[in-house]
């Protein structure tokens, strides 16, 4: 997690109150807003324009027309620069925006700024966002790892607001979806939906969570409802015949005589890819609660347990049967042959099936699979081809040595699916028919697709070869990487991290830009556009925009599927329950034992009502010093919490000061 | 000539109501005395900044009190010893005025008092005039007017709320709606008990 919030940070150094507070707006309507929501905490530079947002009632027009404004905590050392739209009549009511720059005084490094959105002027209905603001010289970003990691922090951000601002929002069949752009039809639209689905999941966006408490969750869970709504309903073929000429299992897993192509239409070119992504998208959102039970159609009544084994049931009987070479792969639609590229979409999706939701991926699935591995690996005996994949067959695609990073990551994400759980190759490993002298098991095969990926770690990609700026290549390397535990890779003799670039021979030092080892992180937090996008980086007509942002939030994350359990804080306690109710007291801060000594609800590691009240100068005692730092601020607004408003009345004066005057310590006194 | 009944009472109700706003019953009312009509150069005088109807204790004062600064001088401040007891000094409160400044004269004062420092000093309420602060001037011209006033925050007695208070000659606070239309509609009721007697 980003970073770890406390009311610690409201010491401050100065006084002079500095206030972007303004009055309410005038405008009203005939109902307020019941509810507002906004913008996740989250980390900033200084000097850098940050849109500062919110929605209210949802977001879907209720609230336009009323009246807002931000109120942002006064600090003397942060001079807070607004763009003079501090408070009007909202215009759009899911993107109520404040441009904001904010400068670190004082010589000060790093502040944190709470952003108030009242509307209609109704204290009851507002929510409050912290920005931490960080200088590069700051204690927590001044080595290069660490001012990486806070840039990472800020690139997701800036890419989950730039997804949700994407989105199609108006009313039609495309309402909840993201726009593929280049390639306008449903199984691509539907892939790009997915995949922003995914990256917003990984980013502890669930559609579960509390539409209370955060404000992307209801639009994923819209987005949700789209690609369901696009599903295609099958009958699994029996075992033994047609489409499923290999298997000795019905891909029947519950028995409800059903299987799914979630992006729709089986039959339509390209579904072959959208429809597992739509899958592992699936179990990406719902890895805390795969039991959750639908309550709107379509699907209503079903859990997504149901609904994402009846996909899987469909990727096992839409695996292709014959061929000498593509048997046991996947491609754009039903029994289709197989591609690498398609292949890896579906090993994802297997893989998270049973990874995260503990199901069960039919034996004959995975031997047919590795049946597949064996023809598209490259097992020449050559140092610049052994390992790779290629994309039909086994010559790495466009021939030896350009580079297949997108194939070859691919099918080393398949050799991760079979292997799950200490799973013995039944054709790849000693005793199996495939093995070979140059492969003689499973691990080897592991070992020289990572050695491949890192042989050709420098290869500008295009289309389908090289790496970066190729996001494909770079979101299929990351993944498959991640799935197989490889944090590092071997390029021109230099070991090194490949996500932040660090070599092993110069620790803390990270890639420059356009260096040969240039990590994925610290390229990506260079190249992405003010406004969260990745742009198109390859002349491709398939890697769009869209597909890019989505890609760039995922390889910044850490892992390829959200963990059952999000634990922000390690303390062992879940942040959520699984119906998305707030679970950990203290969520960024560790407290096992979940200690709560006033029964408020808020941990006491971080419950800011346990830290003495009036002490605004942090110095553990309430004395005349506090009573004077509350005077000179005389007259301002207060946003919920400030602590400069004792008695909360949103205004700090006289009363405030009688409010301390008697509350003073008895040392003081 | 018979007036209608509804007719009646609903401009009982308004006219009444809308006395209410100016006369501002039951709010607190500052103001200034001691001001000389004239002065001329050379002349030394206080102002009191009192108020009167007090319907409970304030615990603090914050005052922006000007003044015509081409005929005066500030040469000093005090606070009422009867509004927060004697002697006034740091035992018993905190004065963190900023004082003179241009043509303002800040003055800051909270309590210490765990009671109602009027409770004590003035009960029962309503109070009659209490002096809350005083304030010396020279004359270095001859002059006259020229005061009123920037802030005037009381805090109630536990710091949890501005008193409402008004300044003398000027408007009140406007009623909340809802208190005014409650207020319309006793007058309303009073009304119709009149119209039935006569």
């Amino acid at each position: 997690m980003m970073h770890t919030i406390r009311r610690s940070w409201l010491r401050r150094t100065g006084v002079a109150g500095l206030t972007a507070a303004v009055s309410l707006a005038g405008a009203t309507s005939a109902s307020a807003a019941d509810r507002v929501n906004v913008m996740p905490d989250r980390q900033v530079r200084p000097g850098v324009s940050l849109p500062v947002f919110g929605s209210a009632d949802g977001g879907v027009g209720l609230a336009n027309g009323q009246g807002y404004e931000w109120i942002f905590t006064p600090n003397a050392d942060v001079n807070i620069a607004d763009d003079g739209n501090l408070n009007g009549v909202i215009a759009n009511d899911r993107f109520i925006v404040e441009n904001v720059t904010f400068t670190l005084l004082n010589g000060s490094t790093r502040e944190i700024v709470t952003a108030t959105l009242r509307v209609n002027g109704d204290a009851g209905t507002q929510k409050s966002v912290q920005i931490d603001i960080v200088a590069t010289n700051d204690p927590i970003s001044n080595t290069q790892l660490e001012n990486l990691a806070v840039n990472v922090n800020i690139a997701i951000a800036n890419g989950l607001r730039a997804m949700y601002l994407s989105q199609v929002t108006t009313a039609g069949p495309a309402f909840g979806s993201w726009n593929h752009v280049l390639v306008n039809n449903q199984p691509y639209n539907c892939g790009t939906t997915a995949f922003t689905i995914w990256a917003f999941a990984n980013s502890g966006h669930r559609p579960t969570n509390s539409v209370n408490n955060d404000i992307y969750a209801e639009w994923v869970q819209r987005s949700v409802d789209w690609v369901l709504a696009q599903a295609f309903i099958r009958v699994p073929p029996v075992a033994g015949a047609a489409f499923a000429a290999n298997l000795t299992v019905t891909p029947d897993g519950n028995g409800n005589n059903r299987a799914l192509s979630l992006c729709g239409n089986d039959g339509l070119h390209d579904m072959g890819y959208a429809s597992p992504t739509a899958a592992a998208a699936l179990v990406a959102a719902y890895s805390a609660n795969p039991n959750l039970v639908r309550t709107s159609a379509p699907f209503n009544g079903e859990s997504y347990r149901t609904i994402v084994q009846d996909a899987v049931d469909w990727i096992s009987a839409s695996q292709e049967d014959i061929g000498f070479s593509q048997r046991g792969g996947w491609r754009y639609t039903f029994d289709d042959g197989a591609d690498t590229s398609a292949d890896s979409w579906n090993y994802v999706a297997l893989e998270g099936f049973e990874a995260v939701f503990g199901g069960t991926v039919l034996e004959d699935v995975k031997r047919e699979a590795e049946r597949r591995i064996d023809d598209s690996q490259a097992e020449a005996p050559s140092p610049s081809a052994t390992g790779q994949f290629g994309y039909t067959g086994s010559n790495p695609i466009f021939g030896v040595g350009s580079g297949g990073n997108a194939t070859t990551a691919g099918g080393l994400s398949g050799l991760v699916m079979i292997s799950r759980g200490g799973r013995t190759g039944f054709h790849l490993d000693p005793g199996g028919s495939l093995t070979s002298a140059v492969f003689p098991s499973v691990a080897s095969r592991k070992a020289a697709a990572v050695n491949m990926l890192g042989t050709y770690y420098h290869v500008a990609g295009n289309t389908w070869t090289g790496n970066i700026p190729n996001f494909y290549a770079m979101w299929t390397s990351a993944r498959a990487l991640r799935l197989n535990g490889t944090s590092q890779l071997t390029n021109q003799g230099t070991t090194f991290n490949w996500e932040s670039g660090e070599a092993t021979s110069a620790p803390g030092v990270v890639a420059p830009p356009g260096d040969p080892q240039e990590g994925y992180f610290a390229y990506l937090t260079r190249t992405q556009n003010a406004n969260g996008q990745w742009l198109f980086t390859v002349n491709s007509p398939y890697w769009s925009q869209p597909l890019n942002t989505a890609w760039g939030v995922l390889i910044l994350q850490p892992r390829v599927f959200p963990p059952p359990c999000e634990d922000s804080d390690n303390d062992g306690v879940c942040d959520f329950f699984p119906n998305g109710d707030p679970q950990d007291n203290c969520r960024f801060v560790a407290n096992p034992n979940q200690a709560d000594s006033d029964g408020d609800g808020i941990g006491d590691a971080c419950d800011d009502s346990q830290a003495l009240v009036c002490d605004v100068d942090n110095d553990n005692d309430v004395d005349n010093t506090d009573i004077l730092l509350i005077r000179q601020k005389n007259g301002q607004m207060a946003p919920p919490g400030d602590p400069f408003d004792p008695n909360g009345d949103g205004r700090i004066n006289i009363a405030d000061q009688r409010f301390c005057a008697l509350r003073r310590t008895p040392a003081d006194q | 000539m018979k007036m209608n009944k509804a007719v009646c009472i609903v401009a009982l109700a308004l006219l009444v109501g809308a006395g209410s706003v100016t006369r501002a019953e039951a709010i607190p009312v500052v103001s200034l005395s001691g001001i000389p009509a004239i002065w001329i150069i050379g002349d030394s005088f206080k102002v009191d900044v009192v108020v009167t109807g007090l319907d409970e204790a304030t615990g603090g004062v914050n005052i922006d009190l000007t003044f015509d600064d081409t005929t005066l001088t500030g040469t000093g401040y005090g606070f009422g010893a009867i509004a927060f007891n004697t002697p006034v000094d740091l035992v018993n409160g905190l004065d963190l005025s900023t004082g003179f400044a241009g043509t303002t004269v800040n003055l800051n004062w909270t309590s210490f008092e765990l009671q109602a420092v009027l409770t004590a000093a003035q009960g029962p309420f309503p109070s009659g005039p209490v002096t809350l602060a005083t304030v010396n001037f020279d004359a270095t011209a001859s002059g006259a007017n020229g005061f009123g006033f920037q802030t005037v925050d009381l805090s109630n007695n536990d710091g949890t709320a501005l008193l409402p208070v008004c300044i003398a000659g000027q408007p009140c606070p406007v009623p909340e709606p809802g208190t005014l239309a409650l207020f319309g509609a006793a007058l309303a009721a009073f009304g119709v008990r009149r119209l039935r007697r006569s």
